[in-house]
């Protein structure tokens, strides 16, 4: 079987460089282009973020927990769609993101838009390439500041260590919109294959960077059915997904080859009053392990978080945001204290509650400052790769986290 | 003149509280005036619904009109593609439009064109500078639907109501 190579592996120093500049460039083009007649089926846009971070302890994004705090983290993303026709688009789109350790330049979506079919309340299509993963609400879009209610995402759903796993898939969508008297129904259906570098999932998973690989072999799937009543006011969503990885063991490997498997449910509910939005979700997710040898017996855990969000539109620049949020690893060892008598780690590794209150500030259209400050107890999702000794970590700790964001 | 401190500062006092009254009265009056004005003005200024001549319909119900906007629709029932124009986020026509006529802040509208034009999946309206602009694109736009000042349309765009 030919190997497989996702597009990131064409990647270098260079594609970095390149899509900093274009975007740089592309500025001051868009003004130009916008003068030309016969340019409206081509859109672009673009977004910069610069973050900042300080911790009482535990290093987030970069050491954070240093005396100046943390700058390590920018995304910059660039997008350009075309419209051939009423049935065919293609949109595709750039990113570069370092965030703290961990840098990664690559194509985030490439999609050819094929409406195959219409009819008087709907239509359905075909979306091919890198397709988006829908999972909840913000997973499609978690790297663009400007559509985040806050700094960072609820961690619990939303997590860093995980991303390349759930941020897109490789192959296609099939997707059927429908326009009926109680609201608007958005089904997504993705097959295809996920990102080949998850060694962050690894370490979470094995507890150290072993010598082997965790690769997307066989075809995933995720699926969405969205519900958005006919004013808009109310929105719910069902996400469910089955990925499966294989461990391919490097040389020396205590481990064997085997399979870990994957499947998130999450449940999100968002209501618009006024000035006032709520938002909640609910994820609860199998996660198996077969295979992997005498010293990984097979198992299965259930990973549950949610959350619970209110914002608030003091005026029309000026956002407010709080927000609980709950991440437990293991629904039936939420103190953490079997995987820390297991795996010798601290049990606090096994859950976050997180607080987290906040501001958000639009100048103008185009910019974007958002502050918040969390209040946290335990450490679940900490990256390890930052956080190389685990003994260290402090269970209660504090955060500052910022961005500034210039969008065109 | 014992105190002329104290004594003047009592004399302004006594001397202030009628005029202040009145100065009370004005100001409700003109802030009246001026409110009433801006109303008036608010009301003749509305920003109304267009549409290209091609376009099918006299009239939309609010959430008919919500989900153009929304970009929940591609097309008109004959199968011709809709386009939607709008002006810039920070354009006060655009808000006035969003919260009069489709009683949304404008807010909501962003979320969903942001969501579509980060995600790659959906499409996204076409943003024109200001009103000369619109009527010009709407009116050479087949399907195309936007909207515009009262005092700018002209007969080369059809106005389409809001139930």
């Amino acid at each position: 079987m030919k190997e497989y190579r996702p597009l990131r592996y064409v990647n270098s120093m260079l594609l970095k460089r390149a899509i900093f500049i274009v975007t740089l460039l592309v500025i001051p083009l868009t003004e130009v282009a916008a003068s030309f007649q016969g340019v409206d089926k081509l859109q672009v846009h673009g977004f910069l973020t610069q973050g900042y971070f300080l911790t009482s302890d535990n290093a987030v994004l970069g050491a954070s927990d240093h005396d100046q705090g943390s700058l390590d983290f920018h995304e910059t993303g660039l997008n350009a769609t075309y419209q051939f026709s009423n049935a065919f688009s293609f949109g595709v789109q750039g990113l570069f993101r370092k965030a703290g350790v961990s840098e990664d330049t690559r194509i985030d979506y490439a999609v050819l838009d094929w409406r195959v079919g219409s009819w008087e309340d709907g239509e359905w299509g075909l979306r091919l390439g890198r397709v988006k993963n829908p999972m909840g609400l913000y997973n499609e879009t978690r790297d663009v500041a400007f559509t985040r209610p806050s700094v960072f995402l609820p961690q619990g759903l939303y997590y860093d260590r995980s991303r390349n796993l759930v941020h897109s898939t490789d192959g296609g969508q099939l997707y059927v919109n429908l326009n009926t008297h109680i609201g608007f129904f958005e089904l997504k259906g993705n097959v295809g294959k996920a990102e080949n570098d998850n060694k962050e999932l690894k370490m979470a998973i094995f507890g150290f960077d072993t010598p082997g690989e965790l690769v997307s072999k066989r075809e995933n799937y995720w699926g969405q059915i969205k519900f958005e009543s006919q004013s808009g006011d109310l929105e719910l969503a069902l996400s469910y997904a089955d990925v499966v990885l294989d461990y391919k063991p490097g040389t020396g490997d205590p481990f064997r080859a085997g399979a870990t498997r994957y499947r998130p449910l999450v449940l999100s509910a968002q209501y618009n009053w006024r000035k006032a939005i709520l938002t909640a979700e609910y994820l609860r997710q199998q996660n198996r392990f077969n295979h992997l040898g005498v010293n990984f017996p097979d198992s299965a855990v259930v990973t549950e978080s949610y959350y619970l969000q209110g914002e608030y539109l003091f005026s029309r620049k000026i956002k407010g945001i709080l927000r609980f949020g709950a991440h437990y690893l293991n629904k039936k060892d939420r103190g953490g204290k079997i995987a820390a008598a297991n795996l010798g780690i601290p049990d606090h590794r096994g859950f976050t509650e997180d607080w987290v209150v906040g501001l958000s500030w639009l100048p103008s259209s185009t910019w974007q400052l958002q502050i918040e400050y969390h209040r946290l107890n335990g450490t679940s999702w900490l990256p390890a790769q930052a956080n190389p000794d685990l003994s260290k970590l402090e269970q209660h700790w504090d955060m500052v986290a910022m961005t500034a964001s210039f969008r065109f | 003149m014992t105190f002329p401190k104290y004594g003047n500062r009592l004399a302004i006092r006594q001397a202030a509280e009628p005029a202040t009254f009145q100065k009370v009265l004005v100001r409700l009056v003109l802030s009246g005036l001026l409110f009433g004005s801006f109303l008036w003005g608010g009301f003749t200024q509305a920003a109304e619904l267009i549409a290209n001549p091609s376009v099918p319909l006299k009239s939309v119900t609010l959430n008919e009109a919500r989900a153009l906007f929304y970009m929940r629709n591609s097309e008109w029932p004959d199968g011709s593609p809709i386009t939607i124009f709008v002006l810039k986020d920070d354009n006060p026509f655009h808000r006035q439009f969003s919260k009069q006529k489709l009683r949304l802040f404008p807010y909501r509208l962003r979320r969903v064109w942001d969501r579509h034009l980060f995600s790659g999946a959906g499409r996204i309206p076409e943003v024109v500078e200001n009103s000369r602009e619109m009527i010009n694109r709407v009116a050479s736009t087949p399907g195309a639907v936007g909207y515009v000042d009262k005092e700018s349309i002209d007969e080369g765009v059809q106005t389409i109501e809001i139930r």
